[in-house]
């Protein structure tokens, strides 16, 4: 199997933010959600991904080649939907395609009208008057009407609402059905990824805490709850981000197996959420 | 390269007419005040309003880009960001030319309606005046440029006016540290001064001395100033973080 993309030790220093060493790859054909709080380095990583902003050490091989010596090939093939698309607001969507349309040579017309129609978008209204919904959609249409093996996209479903979220999803996971595209997909939701996502890579503070498949996590992670007698230094190694109270103590686990041999039958296990598993790990990451 | 031009004429087009009616009707305006209030062009005012609206208005594409925080948007195209450099030099020159020479046909339609020559006007329309203003104007960008694409739009024209003010302001200071020091210093400023001045008078003599070598001389410098500015452009825009 491939890798699609393939991060190497990546680091970038702000002033305020540093991403430390963040290693990951995406296999040929999947979904992996980038996940992590805002401010984590989601963005962050995109953006030297895509060369918008410059490394300062560690690789990227995108495609198996390196993303800057090969950086327009890599591009041609990439769909990039941003947070929040950066489009002229006094030209229509139209106008946009037209100026977006000559840069790839892969360019389907007729795949763009179809989006175009699917998602019930205007061509000839100005992009001013597109609601968030409406130029989110268009992004999309734009990234996969030149056949992108690979769509990356920044926190696509951030600032919709709810119904408008699970439609877009919906579109997306319908389009990426019977396609053997890669989609990197960063998200502080994690609620969507649970639907579409193959693999998970949660990022906090600049560092990758994990990055597996969502069935390996899902089979190892899950939140504990018991009586606070039966945390001890022992214990407390496979607990993440433990909240004790007076009735007892709730807190996350990555080795479930370990930690049903080690609590035995006198704690409750349920299961952990995407949402679960960030909050636990930053709180981990907080009060460690 | 192409396409990233043919991209800000479409982008800019309803700018564009905007500037086209708005630099003839400026124009006009200032003429026509300096005809009723002094008789006559003050060369220095209209130079100065000429570059003024050449390079505000060669601007517009990277006002309307930065506005539309559109540098994100071509930074993920596959195109490399050389040829988003060299489209935008091109564009803006252009823009430049194109703006000139609606000052120029503004003039002239002035000649016509005034019915009244200025020597003012003759030497803005001769030759020599037309090139030495474009040679100035396209030299101005190509100072201002590689400021706007190391700390873009809004910080890189501060820079750029910031570098030209110190380079106004040097000269009254360089003569003032001159005439201060001379005298406290052993070393004669005064040989120092009256070369400089004959290197100036020498370089203003060329155009007579080389006749229209002067004008191929002038070609081949701006051309080596442009060359320049667009390497360090190219540099700077390469390592700059969108």
């Amino acid at each position: 199997m491939e890798n699609v993309i393939e991060i190497q030790n990546l680091r970038k220093n702000y002033d305020d933010f540093t991403l430390k060493d963040v290693s990951f790859s995406l296999p040929e054909g999947y979904v992996m959600g980038l996940i992590g709080p805002n401010g984590a380095g989601k963005t962050t990583i995109i953006k030297l991904i895509m060369n918008l902003i410059m490394k300062n050490g560690g690789g990227i091989k995108i495609f198996g080649k390196n993303h800057t010596e090969h950086e327009v090939e890599i591009k041609s093939r990439i769909g990039f939907v941003y947070d929040t698309p950066n489009y002229y607001e006094h030209l229509n969507l139209k106008q946009i395609k037209n100026i977006i349309a000559p840069f790839y040579s892969n360019w389907d017309e007729p795949v763009f009208v179809s989006l175009v129609d699917k998602f019930d978008l205007p061509l000839k209204k100005i992009i001013r008057k597109f609601s968030r919904g409406m130029v989110m959609k268009a992004a999309i249409a734009i990234a996969l009407s030149h056949h992108a093996d690979l769509i990356i996209m920044d926190e696509p479903t951030s600032g919709l609402d709810p119904v408008f979220r699970r439609e877009l999803l919906d579109l997306l996971y319908e389009l990426l059905q019977n396609e053997k595209k890669s989609i990197l997909f960063s998200t502080h939701i994690t609620s969507d990824l649970e639907r579409i996502a193959d693999y998970i890579t949660l990022i906090l503070d600049g560092k990758i805490i994990f990055s597996r498949s969502k069935d390996e996590i899902f089979e190892n992670y899950a939140i504990v709850k018991g009586g606070n007698e039966l945390l001890n230094e022992e214990t407390k190694k496979y607990l993440k981000g433990i909240r004790t109270g007076e009735f007892g103590f709730e807190s996350l686990t990555d080795n479930l197996s370990e930690v049903k041999k080690k609590f035995g039958p006198d704690i409750v296990i349920d299961r952990a959420s995407l949402e679960d598993i960030m909050y636990y790990s930053n709180l981990r990451n907080n009060h460690a | 390269m192409l396409d990233l031009i043919k991209k800000d004429f479409i982008v800019c087009w309803i700018f564009l007419l905007g500037i086209a009616i708005l630099i003839p009707f400026i124009t006009t305006i200032a003429i026509v005040a300096m005809i009723e209030d002094f008789g006559g062009l003050i060369i220095g005012i209209f130079t100065f309003i000429t570059i003024a609206l050449c390079i505000a208005s060669s601007f517009i594409f990277i006002g309307v880009d930065t506005a539309s925080n559109a540098d994100m948007i071509y930074a993920s195209l596959p195109v490399k960001r050389s040829a988003i450099v060299y489209a935008r030099y091109f564009s803006s020159m252009l823009q430049v030319i194109v703006s000139f020479t609606l000052i120029i046909l503004t003039c002239l339609s002035s000649v016509y309606v005034f019915n009244k020559s200025d020597p003012a006007f003759e030497l803005l329309l001769s030759l020599r005046g037309i090139t030495s203003m474009i040679t100035f104007l396209l030299l101005i960008l190509s100072f201002i440029l590689p400021f706007v694409f190391k700390f873009a739009f809004g910080k890189g024209i501060t820079a750029a006016l910031i570098t030209q003010i110190c380079f106004v302001i040097s000269v009254p200071v360089f003569k003032f540290l001159m005439k201060a020091l001379n005298g406290i210093w052993e070393f004669d400023f005064a040989f120092f001064t009256k070369l400089l001045n004959d290197i100036l008078k020498w370089i203003i003599s060329l155009p007579r001395v080389l006749g229209i070598y002067a004008y191929l001389l002038i070609f081949i410098i701006v051309s080596m100033m442009i060359f320049i500015s667009i390497i360090l452009s190219v540099r700077f825009y390469n390592r700059r973080d969108l």
